[in-house]
């Protein structure tokens, strides 16, 4: 049996190895390259499920090992937040793999596509299963070059642009990151995560290192004003590649963000030097113009990209502001934002494979011809909007219960408001697709094989599957994660 | 202190002096016999690299091996590899042989003198192992001019009139600063009666006098390692010697100016006692002011070279930076950014050479699309590229991290923001070029493909069948293995020692550093 302080070194090397194993064999055998992706991401995610029983036992699964020397050695840890990240990267790995064949069968240079596809993975497991920063900066910089190569994949201008300004950023934000590093073990001697807050004390050093987690993690995450590179690397990026940017990547600041916080200043520390009230401010502003630009779009892939901005906001006002509740609601909004703009960004991609369209306006009537997927993407915009029993009314709800706690109910209202500008943008996208007449091919069933559309009805179900069982396991994490990190 | 141990050995002697004699022997009779030209630098680089790399077990347990020459009195040669010198001397000598390597395939057989580029080449060698293997600054002096004075020739091997006038300038800057040390070197011995590296400090008092030989040592230094203002031979230099030399120099040569400040600061005036004086205050303004320059002038390069060389000032600047901030992790850094620099900027020059070779232009704009005939070469070059850029776990990371903390150890932020600067300007510079190597040009349609395909210019001499499916014959258009394989090493050269369990270069570093403090 393999022993779970192995596990994240074993995902890591299977990963690796997997990918330049799939790039030789998606050159030479199409079909079997692309079974060979899938399964390694499958058996990843298996990997991932056996670390369930020890976290639940309260433990944190520590590696044995340490790798690399580079100045300080590499190590492994495991406690409840990097499973919960790692169970969702795992099994949105899982269904983007099982969707790229289908979504992928026009493209160029598919062997690359899914080599990167498997770093990519690699570099986000390794994110959140680092032990220290040392090993997130490792992680979080190779992070940015093989998901660069994915972003721009399609090669076609606007990709190469949107990729370099995503390439761009996120080494600016990479070395905000090394900054803010070498800070932390200048002040603290070490950078190990789950020690104790590394930083006790405040100080202008402290104050210049959280600037730089804050543009580092912003910048990843799509926080105002750091947010500019995301409208375009989203709908640039093959479908399923938007899905994990959306659904996972930019989590990845958030999850950085949570360390920061928690493993890095600690709450007092934050309390006291009040930079919490910074990034409220920074989420308060990130929600609304995510909000108001996705009004504005009619692309449907952009206004699901500034949808993104505003949804991230969430996530950083339930960690602003600091309350049981409110983190419970950031942490599980993670889980939730992952499915239901998963699911989203695959169905846009499904309707750009089968019918060509981008534009939202050009959408007349496509409910009836693609109908599985379209009533997928309701059930998620439903879960958008935040409507009972979706997911999306789990996390607000607990944001909410969180902003009272904190005794701010202005919060509420913003959340309100926010689920009607949800509602607003979401709706007339459905409404167009199943109550207006289509302007041709009006009689054509054009849902996609099952390849494609089995990942959307699995993201779509889950988007209130969970929510209907007695035992709810995103938000049971959430609630001993945020338990956790607040001292409870 | 930790306690060393010297002992006599003649090994050391032996790797300065093969390089030299073969240099001299391949200068007289390489043009009538030119079949030895390929045995004779191969061979008289290999052992040179393998009695370097024999140093390691006595060195790393504390005993230098050392000689005493009882020639050119009063002074006296003598040589001694201790940790800094071991390790300065096992990176020349790699880098010699890696690149000697290359540069007989690279100046093949119908290059014009071409015994005579390798003779320098050789003698150029002899004197940069001479300057690693020194034990005292007379030594030192003597190598170090030497080597700047052979290089003139590699620099003028066109002999084109931009070539000659690229060697003049370099010449002439060589010259300032072989006086200047000259002068340098001469206070010091005045003052103290000794030159040499077995002491961390020679108990110089403060007067007008040391201070005037430590602006010598400063203005000698910088004009090796091109330290702004006195960069202003290199940029020319490089883009007009040949790939080679230029590669040589890059590696090896500006780094025995670095490495000589090292030895200024550690032993000839002693961390302590310049701790006492602002005079390194000034030549960290001056570093921090080359690394922004080189690197906002290398962003506005258009030619190849010309960048790399711009792009070397900025990473020089790092080092001079590191050995300025005095302080022992600085130190470590500033040491270990040597080997960094010498893998990142070697990979960066021999890929070049095979770009060039492969578009036949040096112009940036005209190497859209070639990652996809050479995936090996701008893979390596990619690699050396995002080293550069100083990511994890690539070496430049690790000399950063130092300097990093070691400037954050002395309160400076700024210093901190500048490395961040500049990394933040490397990959401004670099990474286009990698990302346009790859993207942007699908399989078929990169500019030249057509003319390539279809048996036009093509320099590697290689037949080329069919069209560049990379996804099956990814090797097909790359330069042959002598070519390659140097490129290779070099690019695995810029993170293997941060992926063992133990950073070998760092480790030794770390025990020379110590001696100082």
């Amino acid at each position: 049996m393999l022993d779970p302080s192995n596990i994240p070194a074993v995902i890591l090397i299977l990963l690796i190895t997997g990918s330049i194993a799939s790039y030789y064999l998606t050159c030479r055998s199409q079909v079997l390259g692309e079974n060979l992706v899938t399964v390694i991401t499958l058996v990843v995610f298996g990997l991932a499920l056996l670390l369930i029983p020890p976290i639940n036992r309260g433990e944190t699964v520590e590696s044995a090992y340490s790798f690399l020397s580079l100045p300080l050695a590499v190590s492994f840890r495991v406690d409840g937040l990097s499973l919960y990240m790692g169970l969702l990267i795992s099994f949105l790995w899982v269904l983007a793999a099982r969707y790229s064949p289908g979504y992928m069968s026009h493209s160029h240079d598919r062997p690359r596509y899914y080599a990167f596809l498997l770093l990519a993975q690699a570099t986000n497991m390794g994110v959140v299963f680092a032990a220290d920063l040392v090993g997130f900066l490792l992680f979080f910089e190779l992070m940015a070059i093989t998901s660069y190569f994915l972003v721009a994949h399609e090669e076609d201008s606007y990709a190469l642009f949107a990729g370099n300004k995503y390439l761009y950023m996120s080494i600016a934000g990479g070395l905000g990151l090394f900054f803010s590093l070498l800070i932390t073990y200048h002040l603290a001697g070490q950078t190990a995560f789950g020690q104790g807050p590394l930083i006790t004390e405040p100080s202008s050093l402290a104050m210049a290192a959280f600037i730089g987690f804050l543009v580092s993690f912003g910048i990843k995450a799509g926080m105002f004003p750091l947010h500019v590179w995301l409208p375009d690397a989203h709908p640039a990026a093959p479908a399923p590649v938007s899905a994990l940017l959306s659904g996972i990547m930019i989590k990845i600041g958030a999850y950085g963000l949570f360390r920061a916080f928690f493993d890095v200043f600690g709450v007092e520390l934050i309390r006291e030097m009040g930079l919490h009230g910074i990034t409220l401010t920074l989420s308060v502003i990130t929600i609304l113009l995510g909000s108001a630009m996705a009004l504005l779009q009619d692309d449907l892939k952009r206004r699901l990209a500034y949808s993104s901005i505003a949804q991230i906001g969430y996530i950083l006002l339930g960690l602003s502001l600091l309350t049981d509740r409110a983190l419970t609601g950031a942490v599980f909004h993670i889980f939730t934002h992952a499915m239901m703009k998963g699911c989203l960004f695959l169905c846009a991609g499904a309707i750009i494979v089968q019918t060509g369209k981008r534009k939202i306006s050009a959408m007349k009537g496509i409910g009836l011809q693609m109908p599985v997927t379209m009533i997928c993407f309701t059930l998620a915009t439903l879960s958008m909007v935040g409507i009972p029993p979706f997911n999306g009314f789990i996390s607000k709800l607990q944001l909410a219960m969180g902003a009272l706690d904190a005794g701010e109910p202005a919060y509420v209202f913003l959340l309100i408001l926010s689920s009607m500008l949800n509602a607003a943008y979401y709706f007339p996208i459905v409404i167009t697709a199943f109550f207006a007449a289509p302007e041709e091919n009006a009689g054509l069933k054009l849902d996609a094989g099952s390849g494609m559309t089995v990942p959307i009805g699995i993201l779509a179900a889950l988007t209130f599957l969970l929510a209907l069982g007695p035992y709810n396991l995103p938000l049971q994490l959430s609630r001993v994660i945020s338990g956790g990190f607040m001292g409870l | 202190m930790e306690m060393t141990t010297i002992f006599t050995n003649w090994l050391p002697l032996a790797t300065v002096l093969l390089p030299f004699l073969a240099g001299l022997a391949l200068y007289l009779i390489g043009e009538r016999k030119p079949g030895l030209i390929n045995p004779l630098v191969l061979a008289s680089t290999f052992l040179p690299f393998l009695f370097a790399a024999s140093f390691y077990p006595p060195v790393s347990a504390g005993l230098f091996p050392s000689l005493a020459l009882d020639i050119l009195p009063p002074v006296g040669l003598s040589l001694r590899v201790d940790y800094l010198s071991f390790y300065a001397l096992l990176l020349f000598a790699t880098a010699g042989l890696i690149v000697s390597i290359y540069a007989l395939h690279y100046l093949g057989r119908d290059e014009a003198k071409r015994h005579r580029f390798f003779a320098f080449q050789l003698l150029v060698l002899s004197g940069c192992y001479g300057v690693a293997a020194a034990g005292d600054f007379f030594t030192f002096y003597l190598f170090f001019e030497f080597m700047s004075i052979m290089f003139f020739v590699l620099v003028a091997h066109n002999q084109s009139g931009a070539a000659i006038r690229a060697a003049y300038k370099f010449l002439i800057m060589t010259i300032i600063a072989g006086v200047t040390l000259f002068l340098a070197v001469a206070v010091v011995y005045w003052e103290t009666g000794t030159l040499t590296f077995a002491r961390s400090g020679l108990g110089l008092e403060n007067s007008n006098l040391v201070l005037i030989a430590f602006i010598g040592f400063i203005v000698a230094f910088g004009i090796k390692s091109a330290l702004f203002p006195l960069h202003l031979w290199l940029p020319d230099a490089y883009s007009e010697a040949p790939l080679p030399a230029a590669t040589i120099s890059s590696m090896i040569m500006l780094k025995t100016g670095a490495y000589g400040l090292i030895r200024v600061y550690g032993n000839i005036y002693g961390i302590e006692h310049l701790s006492e004086t602002d005079w390194s205050y000034y030549l960290l303004i001056l570093a921090g002011f080359t690394i922004l320059f080189g690197s906002i002038v290398a962003l506005a390069q258009k030619d190849l070279i010309r960048r790399l060389a711009y792009s070397g000032i900025a990473q020089v600047g790092y080092i001079i930076l590191g050995i300025a901030l005095m302080n022992e992790l600085a130190l470590v850094g500033a040491a270990y950014h040597i080997l960094a620099h010498a893998f990142m900027k070697g990979a960066l020059f021999l890929c070049a050479g095979l770009m060039i070779r492969e578009s036949g232009s040096r112009a940036i704009a005209d190497l859209q699309g070639i990652g996809r005939k050479l995936p090996v070469t701008m893979i390596c070059f990619g690699v050396a590229t995002v080293t550069a850029v100083g990511m994890p776990p690539f070496n430049i990371f690790i000399s950063k991290w130092h300097l990093g903390l070691g400037a954050l150890a002395v309160e400076s932020l700024v210093i901190v923001l500048i490395l961040l600067a500049s990394s933040m300007l490397n990959a401004t510079y670099y990474l286009p070029i990698v990302t346009r190597a790859f993207l942007g040009a699908g399989p078929g349609s990169a500019p030249g493909n057509m003319e390539a395909e279809t048996g036009g210019t093509n320099p590697a001499g290689s037949t080329k069948t069919g069209n560049y499916h990379r996804s099956r014959l990814p090797l097909l258009s790359e330069a042959p293995a002598s070519l390659l394989i140097p490129v290779i090493i070099l690019a695995l050269g810029c993170f293997v020692f941060g992926l063992t369990p133990v950073n070998l270069p760092l480790e030794l570093i770390e025990k020379g550093i110590a001696l100082y403090f």
